[in-house]
This record gives C-alpha cells, structure tokens and sequence, in this order.
C-alpha cells in the first residue's frame, strides 16, 4: 500500500514536470548556445559569460553574441549564473570562469556582475594564458583585459539626465530609484546623473532611494516617496523596469503626465509604456550590439588584429518623437 | 492562567509593537506618514500581497512545517495565466493559474505527507522547480498592459473605500480563520505543530491536514500571483523579491512561534503590517532601502526576545495568582 503511493507520487511528479516543459515549448531559450562541434577548430572557441539569462537585455546580448559568432565562423558560448540575486551572481560567475578554463577555451568575453569580485577569477583566466575581453561593465583591475566593449554608463547616465532635465524645462525637484546596491551599473548611471545635475542649478534631488533593479520593489518604494514628496517634478530610474514600477505607482497616484518619468535600456514594456505616455524617455543602450561587438573584440584579439583600446557601443536617448524608429537609424 | 489568556495578551502585545512603529513614525514625519492617503495605501494597497504569501506561510509554520516554495509557485502560475488573462479569457486564466497553484501545492503536500520529505527541503527544492520553469516560459518576455476592467479587481472599489484586493484578502482571512479556530481541521493543524506522534497515534488525519495546508498555499500563491498582474500591469518575475522572507518573517514579527501549534491568522496580519509600515516609514524619511534590511531583521529578533520576556512575566504573575 505505502509503496504504490510512493510510486504514484513520483508518477505524479513525472507528469507535472512533462506538463510544465510543454509550456516552454514556444520559446527557443535565450541562453541556448551553440552546441559546439561544427566551427569547433583550434583556436575558435569563444565563451561569452553574461550577468543572467532572464532579463531581455541580457537576452539581446547573448543573440547578438551568437550572430557574431555565426558570422566570423567562429564557436560562441554562452554562459550565465542561474541565479540572478546580485550576490550569488558573483559566486557562479566564478564557477563559470574556472569551467571556461578546464574546458580550454580560446578566449572569454566577461560581462561580470561586480567589478571587484570577478577580478580573481579573471586572473586565473589571464593566469592561464587566456585572453579576456570585458564587455559592458568593466573589470577592477584593467590590466587583465585585452580591451572593453560596451557603452560607458556613466555617460548614458549623463545622457538621459540631460534630456529629462531638458524636458523639465531646467528646474523642479528630481528622485532617483537606484539599482541593487554596489551594481556598478547603477553606481555609473547616478554619477553620470549627478554630473548632469551640476549643470542644472535649479533642479534639486530630494530624495534617492533603490528598489533594486526590480519593477515590484519600484512601485512601493515610489508608491512611499510620493507620500512624503507629493509635488516631486521627475524620477530618475536607473533601469526600465524601475521606471514601469513607478509609472504604476505615478498612475494609481493619478499623476501620469504630471510627473515625468525616466528609465534606461529601452526594452519592449518601456517602449509601449513611452507610447502609452506613462513614462517620459528611456535610453537605449543596444545590447545586441554590445554583444555582438564583444565577439569582434575577441576575434580581433585571436586573429592578431589591432585591438582597439574601446569598441563603443552608442548610446540612443528614446523619447516620444523617435519611439518607433530609434532601433533602424 | 489559560492559554487561551495568554494568547490574548501576546496579540495584544503585538498591537502594541505595531502600535510603537506607528506613533514613532507619525512622530518624525507627522506629515507624509499621518495623512488618510499614506494610511490607506500600506493597509489597503501594500500589505494585501504580503499577508496573503504570510497566511500561507503561517498555516505551514503552525503544523510544524515550514513554505518556502510560495513565491516561486507564484511567479509561474502568474506568467502561465498572463496571456490568458491579457486576452480577455478570463475562465483559462483562472484555471491555468489556480491549476499550477492546485498543482505544486499537491506536490509539496504529497512529498511532505506521503513521501515523508522534510518540509523544508520539500519546498526548497520545489521552489527552484518552479522558478526554474518560470524562467524557461518566461525566456525574458514579459507580458505588459492588462485591460482597466482586468486590473479592476485590485484598484477598483465594489466598496467604496476599500480597494477590492484588500476585501480579497478580508475574505480569504474570514476562510482561514474560520478553519483553523472553529474546525476539526483546524484542531488537528494546531495539534500536529505541537505534537505530530501524539496526534497521528490518536488517529486523527494529519496526512490530509498537511496536504490541505500546502493546497492552500499553492492557491494563496496563484492568486496573490493574479492580483500583483492587476497591481503591476505585468508578469514580471521580480515580484518573487524578498517575498519569501517577508512572510517569514511576518510570521515571526506577529508571534507565530517557529515549533508550531501556536498562532493564528490574526497575528500574520498584524505582523505583514509591521514589516509594511516600517519599509513604508523609512521611505518616507528618506532612509537608505538597504537599512530596512537590517531593520525587519532586527524587528525580528525584538519580536522574539520580547516574547521570551513576556512568558517570563505572565508565569511569574501565574506562579503569585496561585500562592
């Protein structure tokens, strides 16, 4: 009697599972990477580390890195920690440098979580005569990497500070909504607004608070602020999905197009919400260039070809006036 | 003294920590924090998601067990339902995502109950499961912009003044009440969390009784999942945030004890409110978001030291009524 039970709850738990990978059917996993074997030649292995495989810039990333690879006939793969808490991140992000070292790659294209606490793993890669390359967010120590890709979030801060300051005419009172705490990303983009900020004398920051890059946490945090800060002119977010959370919270506030709103990334829900006018502007960082360019980075470093010091990624400001086309131009 | 006393005075000594949290916040900020608005949005708007994640939590803490699996069952049946309810199908999307809540509280229950898994690691490893598989649907697509009439059932009002994801979450307390203080059912919950042999040798259903309390709780997580679809006009896996520990710790913080057999819903709620108010208040002043972190954790410990002391004094009173 036990057993037969036992036996039916493992039957049990088959069919959940069978029932469920179903559901993924439609979707061909972002973070598929090529199987290795055809392009797989000496010296054209390159492994492409991203920060997680769920969020659709990341996503972008890894397309655009795999096209390259594809492309330049070159054996691209990517790899990213499962789990996407900012601290675990770091830990299989160094699992994931050590594997790329047993298995003997060519060359690693880094995209680290934290600036610091990837260096280490990065030394035993450069210790293993590996060459990396960084891409998007730099690495603590330089010296370890061939070069760096990607746009300088310090200047896309800037940027899309600057075109919310222009749109608010120059002056009013401004909160920021940080990223997860010692993200260097979000570390980037404040200086970068905060730079902005001293050129605009009459706008000033009351408050600057983080939800931690999650869209959830951005609509209670602005949800809370909004009570103590009721006339608060704009939001600076320090990524999309921050910048939907607060938009809700700005709209069950009743406020949608009083209060002006600014994200970064430009992803598909920041760019119907921008059509919706709920949020102001957002700025696009183009991660599938990004990750297509750290391929060509990497490849320019094991053909022997000049390695440029920085393969710039532009940034793109998106506002209401180039929402449809800022992709093609 | 009778138990049933001093329950009563521990709730009330919860009002009271809440009560303190309220006034010191009302001190420093009497503005922002005091007014009607600010109120009504931590009660009727903020907390509802995380006492209905905590009620499950607490129904698995008073049998002795624990729900770590709750937000990740959540995560998915909300992304599973999104669509459906997106499209206007109502009737698929409520069964897809009560199905998917039905279904991994099935399987908790039954690795728990039947298979004899700690509950703990039961739903540890289910947690990973199902947001595992949340990722896999969701393969960074994220399901935007739900109709009015759909995010109506968390902002609009059949009761003027009470949003409906708060008489939601009234009703649902109303249900669990009931079945944890008035029934059978309840008896034996209350009675494994004190003493699962005694009450499996007095031949009670206690395998039924648990399956029931992780059913419940896959049906909390699906529909509190629904609910943050209407509040966030989106699926968005980042709504599992610190979920989790929340209810924990609103378990906790509201004097549901860790072993079990003690509790009720009613302290979840005022525990939800006192993790609320205090993000809430800190908001507000401006402090750093990191610090509430360590103030919920700190507010945990208070909780539970605090209860020692109050044991203490009511046996000391106990000890004196009886000389």
């Amino acid at each position: 009697m036990k057993k037969s039970k036992r036996i039916a709850a493992l039957l049990m738990a088959a069919a959940m599972t069978a029932t469920f990978a179903g559901c993924g059917n439609g979707s061909d996993g972002g973070n598929a990477a090529g199987d290795g074997g055809e392009n797989a030649e000496g010296g054209k292995n390159i492994t492409v580390i991203l920060k997680n495989s769920t969020a659709p810039f990341f996503i972008s990333m890894a397309e655009g890195a795999q096209a390259a690879g594809e492309e330049l006939g070159y054996n691209v793969e990517v790899k990213t920690p499962v789990d996407t808490a900012e601290g675990s991140g770091n830990e299989q992000q160094n699992q994931l440098c050590d594997e790329a070292i047993v298995n003997g790659v060519d060359c690693v294209v880094l995209c680290p979580v934290d600036t610091e606490a990837i260096v280490p793993a990065a030394q035993r890669i450069v210790d293993a005569d590996i060459p990396v390359v960084a891409l998007n967010t730099r690495l603590g120590d330089e010296s370890l990497c061939e070069t760096f890709v990607g746009l300088e979030n310090v200047q896309q801060g800037y940027e899309t500070a600057k075109a919310l300051f222009e749109k608010m005419g120059g002056k009013g009172t401004l909160i920021i909504i940080e990223g997860s705490t010692g993200a260097q990303t979000s570390l980037d983009r404040i200086e970068g607004c905060k730079k902005a900020l001293e050129e605009y004398p009459d706008i000033e920051l009351v408050a600057s608070q983080s939800a931690n890059y999650s869209r959830a946490e951005a609509l209670n945090v602005a949800q809370n602020l909004l009570q103590s800060y009721p006339d608060v002119d704009a939001f600076f977010c320090c990524n999309d999905e921050m910048a939907l959370g607060t938009a809700e919270a700005v709209d069950a506030a009743g406020k949608t197009g009083e209060i002006m709103i600014s994200g970064q990334d430009a992803n598909d829900d920041a760019v119907s919400a921008l059509k919706e006018g709920k949020i102001t502007l957002t700025s696009w960082g183009d991660p599938y260039m990004q990750g297509y360019e750290g391929v060509v980075a990497a490849v320019d470093v094991l053909e022997g070809n000049e390695v440029k010091e920085f393969y710039e990624v532009s940034t793109k400001v998106v506002d209401e006036t180039n929402v449809d086309s800022f992709k093609d131009e | 003294m009778s138990v049933k006393k001093k329950n009563q005075i521990d709730l009330l000594s919860r009002f009271l920590i809440l009560a303190v949290v309220c006034v010191g916040f009302a001190l420093l900020r009497p503005e922002a924090f005091l007014s009607v608005d600010n109120i009504t949005q931590v009660v009727f708007q903020q907390t509802p998601f995380t006492i209905l994640m905590a009620f499950g939590m607490s129904l698995a803490i008073i049998s002795g067990g624990i729900d770590i699996s709750m937000s990740s069952t959540m995560v998915l049946s909300s992304y599973l339902s999104a669509s459906y309810f997106q499209q206007g199908n109502y009737f698929m999307g409520l069964v897809v995502a009560f199905g998917v809540g039905l279904g991994f509280g099935l399987f908790n229950g039954v690795l728990i109950s039947k298979v004899k898994i700690e509950p703990f690691i039961a739903t540890f490893s289910v947690d990973f499961m199902a947001l595992g598989l949340a990722y896999v649907v969701c393969n960074g697509e994220y399901v935007y912009g739900f109709s009015d009439g759909f995010r109506s059932i968390v902002n609009g009002y059949l009761i003027p003044g009470i949003p409906n994801v708060a008489l939601v979450t009234f009703l649902v307390f109303a249900v669990l009440y009931f079945l944890t203080r008035r029934t059978i059912y309840g008896r034996t919950l209350y009675s494994l969390g004190h003493n699962k042999k005694a009450t499996k040798l007095s031949g009670m259903h206690s395998d039924g009784v648990i399956l029931g309390v992780y059913v419940t709780n896959g049906l909390l997580a699906a529909l509190t999942g629904i609910l943050y679809l209407a509040r966030l006009n989106a699926a968005d896996p980042s709504i599992r945030g610190t979920l989790t520990n929340d209810s924990i710790a609103s378990a906790l913080i509201g004097g549901i004890a860790f072993c079990g057999g003690t509790g009720s819903v009613v302290n979840t709620v005022i525990g939800s409110m006192i993790i609320m108010f205090i993000r809430n208040g800190m908001n507000i002043m401006g402090v750093s978001t990191n610090w509430q972190q360590a103030v919920v954790g700190f507010v945990i410990l208070f909780a539970i030291v605090y209860e020692r002391v109050l044991n203490n004094l009511m046996a000391k009173y106990a000890g004196k009524g009886n000389k």
